[in-house]
């Protein structure tokens, strides 16, 4: 218990932080809906937290604050001075009730009388209610004023330069010393051997360079050479291009090919002319109060765990990143047979692995972790309400990203209670429709695809829809001659606002449960969806997208676009002879005396160009079934890092990712089941 | 392995303050009082950097650049001259004479290791 | 305030000039490898690595149903975030070259040109006259990302070109 009452303590004071910081923001909007939304979750959570971890004079206090909010909400009662007086106080009050080891007991309770009674003023209307004009906050954004300019420098010593003692290494090497360079080095003009003279000079080179130093300070690099060499020094920019991913490519070094100067300055200038707008833009928009206080709502609600999330993003985007740049290591050790490169390149590979698997092993954490405080929660909360329930989790050992655990902790919380407050009847009433008189809960948990499914299942009455139909006529959320499917009548319950339950219990409450269950899932870039049954139970199902992770596959080639089949739906592989395929019939290929359905991706995927004579059939496992996949070509086993193609993609399900190769370029990873399904319909059409 | 640079002046005191701030920077300094002593020093040794006053007895400066930049041995080794703003003529001169580069008398201890920078790594 | 300004970015598909909020711009970048999407629409050219995601690119020239884009020394992608069903989505559009940037006052922009058109009028928010005279459509970027009717984009172009033609008549 110890263990759960100071992981209250910690998300309490974390509320009461996010309640501040909307108190602030309210005092300079009164009238935002949000703002006052935002406070009274924050007082519905305490309450609900309070009343699981022991501190019931936490849960009654911020009831009557719930309640204060609730009429706000309602539009009953106006924000006032007083009010905003009364919360922060009541922030503190909360805070002290939190901190309280017995001695200052006295001391709270005569202080919490004085304040009931100036809420119980407030709610009766007995208060001045003079409404607050709201100020804007005026904020300059920061000028980026870095001072960080781009150049062009392009230096052609003469033959003659180290006759005086010059080392034009030196000047690129000074050059560098100013700030982030890329440079070309042109050797192009080197003479054949007969007429090469040692210590003339040949080569060439221009820089692309960002500096703070001005452009006086690059002229002042060659002020021991302005005779003895051609320089030219351009400004780029305003600003530093090396962060702009745009102009990138075209920083790349190639010696002996020129950088595109022109096409460098004009992106360089389309680039930093948006980014000064959108600057301007910003800085307007933190003026006009609606949008900054919009803005900064939103950026309030990031508690502390999200800051670690972030942490642990970075972590993962560098590991693989550090995957692909080791694949391409990988690949230029191979092209560069060179003992100590492969010897360095090999043992360097084990540690990206380990850190790999290391970091990996960080941020995953089965849902056990969630189901320890579910199992308390259900116990501690069935026997409240006087209800006889059984929870029951299956594949609670499924591993889950550490950012989507601590985000689906809360809606599942709500989930829970929901089912145990309305959803699952009285042991009498159960007893009556001749259920059995314990009620069941269950949780599963599982790997779907590229997904992860969490369902909610109980065995309680099940929703009833024209119950939820009335109700959100008499909140107007429908008109009432509206015609809505069952789906949409369920999907009714996730709207701000809306509630079931007739009455106001100190469990779930009035319905702030399912508005923020659907945005806290969506907040961690997932669905949530209820299907019902009458007498039968509710479902709750939560569907997650697996941020982050890396399959082991098999890299293979068709036409010039690379793709990625995971090795563990892979049977075997067999070359075969284009012609072979070209014979078969009705997409039935005999392989050593085995008659094997295979498809021509090259032909399903509509690519065009000459087929190779000689090809591969992957057999991969489909069901129970081997069916072959034909490529052009296996280039070999390839880790991949997978990444989400993306809401546009989306339609293209038989691609379940794409991963970054170590040359940079992307390649599609396949879902062969998906692959096998859509065109086996298609065929047959 | 230190850099090595021989600095010749007649004047002991801009002797004293050029050992002083390049032996402090890790360098390993030589010094000769004019032209001929550089001239018997070089013989046979191998330097890497070269500073010399222009005006000085016996043999002067150009001469001395001269010389240097005419001796197989060594000579592709980076010379600075020390000049005045006021002595642009000299400083040409210094120049076509085959001087890497110059230092601008009065100068502060960075601005002579800026220069030295410049020509020797 | 009620002289509310924005900033647009202006670019060329063929000889026609465009423009986008540069609110939704992200970024402007030189042309890489696109790595194509097989059983995707035509328009859909596939997909790029930019610094370890995968960014969607789309030939914005085909889905006005002018020709495919030619790829030239002046054509960039611009990266941009738009709404998809309510959900913030990144996607670039290839553009044969970016003009500039420019600041227009919303009364300024002229409504849509409407029937008879060769663009969806749907997908165009305004129009604005530049000083030089020239014409720049604003786009309406959210709207023609939107809806899944992406995917059947190429009916719906000769539909509602049909339909326009009527109109005209």
């Amino acid at each position: 218990m110890d263990n759960f009452q100071s992981k209250f303590l910690e998300e309490a004071s974390d509320l009461i932080n996010q309640l501040e910081q909307a108190l602030l923001t309210l005092e300079q909007d009164t009238n935002n809906p949000e703002l006052v939304d935002s406070i009274f979750r924050i007082m519905h959570s305490l309450k609900g937290g309070g009343g699981m971890f022991g501190f019931e004079n936490i849960s009654n206090y911020t009831h009557k604050m719930e309640n204060m909010y609730d009429l706000v909400r309602q539009k009953k009662l106006k924000v006032t001075r007083e009010m905003l007086d009364v919360t922060f106080e009541s922030a503190d009050h909360i805070t002290s009730m939190l901190n309280d080891d017995g001695s200052k007991t006295a001391e709270i309770a005569a202080n919490e009388a004085i304040l009931n009674k100036r809420i119980d003023a407030l709610i009766n209307g007995d208060s001045k209610t003079e409404a607050i004009a709201a100020t804007t906050n005026v904020q300059t954004a920061d000028a980026n004023a870095e001072g960080v300019q781009s150049f062009y420098v392009k230096v052609k010593p003469y033959e003659r330069i180290q006759h005086n003692g010059t080392n034009p290494f030196f000047l690129i090497d000074e050059l560098s010393g100013l700030g982030k360079n890329k440079t070309n080095i042109f050797y192009s003009a080197i003479p054949d051997f007969e007429n090469f003279v040692f210590d003339e000079t040949y080569v060439y080179w221009e820089m692309i360079l960002a500096t703070d130093k001005g452009e006086d300070a690059i002229k002042d690099v060659f002020i021991f050479v302005e005779d003895d060499c051609e320089v030219t020094i351009q400004k780029i920019a305003d600003a530093d291009i090396f962060p702009m991913e745009g102009i990138e490519p075209l920083l790349v070094c190639r010696h002996d090919f020129p950088f595109d100067l022109e096409k460098i300055k004009s992106l360089a200038n389309a680039i930093t002319a948006l980014e000064k707008a959108k600057q301007e833009k910003a800085a307007k928009e933190a003026n006009a109060g609606d949008e900054h206080i919009k803005k900064f709502t939103k950026e309030s609600s990031i508690s502390g765990i999200r800051v670690a999330a972030e942490k642990i993003d970075q972590l993962m985007n560098l590991v693989s990143e550090l995957i692909t740049t080791q694949a391409g290591l990988n690949l230029y050790a191979d092209n560069n047979k060179d003992n100590e490169l492969t010897r360095i390149t090999e043992s360097l590979e084990n540690i990206s692995r380990q850190l790999r698997d290391t970091a990996f092993s960080i941020t995953l954490i089965p849902i056990d972790y969630l189901v320890v405080r579910f199992r308390r929660l259900v116990r501690d909360l069935s026997r409240e309400v006087g209800k006889e329930i059984i929870f029951d989790a299956r594949g609670a050992e499924t591993e889950l990203d550490k950012t989507l655990i601590e985000g689906l902790s809360e809606p599942l919380m709500h989930i829970l209670r929901n089912s145990i407050d309305h959803g699952i009847e009285t042991a009498e009433e159960r007893t009556a429709k001749g259920k059995p008189a314990q009620g069941k809960i269950i949780l599963q948990a599982y790997y779907s695809g590229s997904q992860v499914v969490i369902a909610v299942t109980d065995d309680g009455k099940g929703m009833d829809l024209d119950k939820i139909r009335s109700k959100a006529i008499d909140r107007g959320l429908i008109n009432p001659d509206e015609q809505l499917s069952e789906k949409e009548i369920l999907d009714l319950i996730f709207l701000p606002g809306f509630s079931t339950s007739d009455k106001v219990t100190n469990i779930s409450g009035r319905g702030v449960g399912m508005d923020v269950v659907k945005r806290k899932i969506s907040d961690i870039r997932g669905t949530v969806s209820v299907s019902t049954e009458k007498d039968e139970g509710t479902t709750i199902t939560i569907k997650l997208p697996l941020t982050l992770s890396i399959i082991d596959g098999m890299l293979v080639r068709i036409s010039d676009t690379d793709y990625i089949i995971p090795l563990s739906v892979i049977d075997t592989i067999f070359a075969v002879e284009h012609s072979k395929i070209e014979k078969s019939f009705n997409n039935i290929i005999n392989i050593e005396g085995v008659q094997y359905p295979f498809y021509y991706l090259r032909d399903e995927f509509q690519i065009e160009g000459e087929k190779p004579e000689r090809e591969e059939i992957i057999m991969v496992k489909y069901d129970d079934k081997k069916i072959g996949i034909v490529v052009d070509h296996i280039t070999g086993e390839y880790q991949a890092v997978l990444k989400p193609l993306g809401k546009l993609y989306r339609q293209q399900d038989v691609f379940s990712g794409a991963s970054i190769l170590g040359d940079g370029t992307v390649a599609l990873v396949l879902d062969t089941h998906k692959v096998i399904n859509q065109f086996t319909k298609y065929n047959d059409n | 392995m230190a850099k090595t640079i021989l600095i010749v002046d007649d004047s002991e005191s801009i002797r004293e303050v050029v050992n002083f701030t390049l032996q402090n920077a890790g360098f390993e300094v030589f010094a000769a009082g004019n032209g001929v002593e550089a001239q018997q020093f070089l013989d046979g040794r191998n330097i890497d950097l070269v500073i010399t006053d222009l005006h000085m007895p016996e043999m002067d400066g150009i001469d001395l650049i001269k010389y240097i930049r005419a001796t197989t041995n060594y000579n592709r080794v980076p010379i600075l001259f020390l000049t005045t703003e006021s002595q642009l003529a000299k400083k040409i001169e210094a120049k076509d004479a085959g001087a890497t580069g110059w230092i601008i008398k009065p100068f502060v201890p960075a601005k002579l290791l800026a220069a030295i920078s410049k020509v020797i790594r | 305030m009620d002289q509310e300004i924005d900033s647009f970015i202006s670019f060329k598909l063929g000889e026609e000039y465009f423009a986008i909020s540069v609110s939704q711009v992200l970024n402007i970048l030189q042309l890489v490898q696109i790595t194509k999407v097989p059983t995707a629409p035509d328009y859909m050219k596939g997909v790029i690595n930019l610094r370890g995601t995968v960014l969607p690119i789309i030939d914005i020239r085909m889905k006005f149903g002018m020709d495919p884009i030619q790829y030239q020394r002046d054509t960039v992608i611009l990266v941009l975030n738009v709404i998809i069903e309510n959900e913030k989505v990144d996607a670039g559009i290839l553009v044969d070259s970016v003009k500039e940037v420019f600041e227009i006052k919303k009364d300024e922009i002229m409504p849509p040109p409407g029937i008879g058109s060769k663009y969806k009028s749907k997908f165009i928010e305004g129009i604005y006259k530049m000083s030089d005279e020239r014409f720049v459509m604003l786009l309406d970027i959210d709207k023609i990302f939107s809806s899944d009717e992406v995917v059947m984009l190429k009916e719906s172009i000769d539909s509602e070109e049909s339909a326009n033609a009527k109109e005209i008549e």
